[in-house]
């Protein structure tokens, strides 16, 4: 996070980072970043109007200077490519032993469908909707950034087209904006082209992880929430099925 | 299963009913525990209509998943069977009919678990 706000990315300012000798266990401490986290307000609250217009191009131009980052002095990043990430999550579903027919039509549809060709950036890992501090007219800060890592830069544009990060808004961009204006964007700041059909995958990659996301939750934490969220496991694979219907 | 009155989904939705009428309007309540009893709210609805409607579901994915698997098992084992034949590439992904019966399990589960998600676009 610190070095994404030296990158010019907007992100919280950090204050200082707690050492064995604070005693207060890990963490940090950073600037107070005024703002709406919530979707459903910033989705409908008439004040968020301007932002929502330009919702999707800040969003290609912040995730632009995300890519362009130095991963060399970023050494603590994990290199995740599609095929490592189908790995890791198809070991997690197997460990639950719980077979569900349509994850598996999923987890062939991301083989079969795996990007050639990709580059290598820093990514977000988790760059949506309800992770970004909202004004009334920009995105002031991007937060959560515990999935950083090493990849395909196309992720971080699907993964915030997923359905589930849209908040039943209509937009495919967080519910607010337009894929061709997120992708204009990002190619104007970026200087990279962008292929509808590789960010395609991330975003059909994207619904698979949420779900498996949701089957792990519902079966970690034993609370009304995580429970909850192990419920919400049909939503993306429904998601994913009308995806790949419409290809 | 008793025969015992109130029924179960009345019992589920008198404390359902509780939560939310007695509790959720109660001031003092702080953000975190009143975010909980909602969930919890949500939880309730979602069992009342798992015990109304899962039963139909249950049987119509039994009879959907008899096109692709032999054998008596339950659901879950028949699942797991199907779910063999996917991974072993021994049907094709884009088989017409099996993304329909698949889809149709998703729409099933979420008729119970969601059913605001059936209607977003």
């Amino acid at each position: 996070m610190m070095a994404a706000a030296q990158a010019g990315v907007p992100a919280p300012r950090v204050r200082a980072v707690l050492t064995k000798d604070h005693g207060l266990g890990l963490g940090y401490i950073m600037d107070y970043v005024p703002g709406e986290t919530i979707a459903r307000r910033i989705l409908r609250e008439p004040h968020f109007a301007p932002l929502r217009k330009s919702f999707a191009p800040q969003c290609g131009e912040i995730l632009a200077r995300i890519h362009r980052m130095d991963p060399a002095s970023l050494g603590f990043l994990a290199e995740l490519s599609a095929q490592r990430q189908i790995e890791i999550y198809r070991n997690i579903y197997d460990c639950y032993d719980h077979p569900v027919p349509a994850l598996e039509v999923a987890f062939r549809w991301a083989e079969d469908h795996l990007p050639l060709a990709t580059r290598a950036t820093v990514v977000h890992g988790d760059f949506r909707m309800g992770n970004l501090i909202c004004g009334e007219e920009t995105i002031r800060a991007v937060l959560d950034w515990e999935l950083a890592c090493l990849g395909d830069p196309m992720q971080d544009l699907g993964w915030l087209c997923v359905k589930t990060w849209r908040f039943g808004g209509p937009g495919a961009v967080g519910g607010i904006g337009e894929r061709a204006d997120l992708f204009a964007a990002y190619e104007r700041a970026s200087g990279v082209a962008v292929d509808p059909v590789h960010v395609r995958f991330w975003e059909g990659w994207g619904c698979i992880k949420w779900a498996i996301i949701c089957l792990t939750k519902g079966q970690s934490q034993r609370t009304v929430e995580a429970f909850a969220i192990g419920r919400r496991m049909e939503e993306p694979i429904y998601d994913f099925l009308e995806f790949m219907n419409c290809k | 299963m008793p025969s015992s009155l109130p029924s179960a989904p009345d019992l589920l939705a008198v404390v359902r009913e509780f939560l939310e009428t007695d509790i959720l309007t109660a001031t003092g309540l702080d953000d975190d525990k009143r975010f909980n009893v909602r969930v919890a709210v949500n939880l309730l609805a979602m069992v009342e209509r798992e015990l109304r409607l899962g039963p139909e579901a249950d049987s119509a994915e039994a009879a959907r998943l008899a096109a692709f698997v032999n054998g008596e098992g339950s659901i879950q084992e028949k699942n797991r069977l199907l779910a063999g034949v996917i991974r072993k590439g021994a049907i094709a992904i884009d088989d017409p009919q099996l993304l329909d019966h698949l889809r149709r399990t998703m729409v099933d589960a979420l008729r119970i678990n969601n059913p605001k998600w059936l209607n977003e676009k």
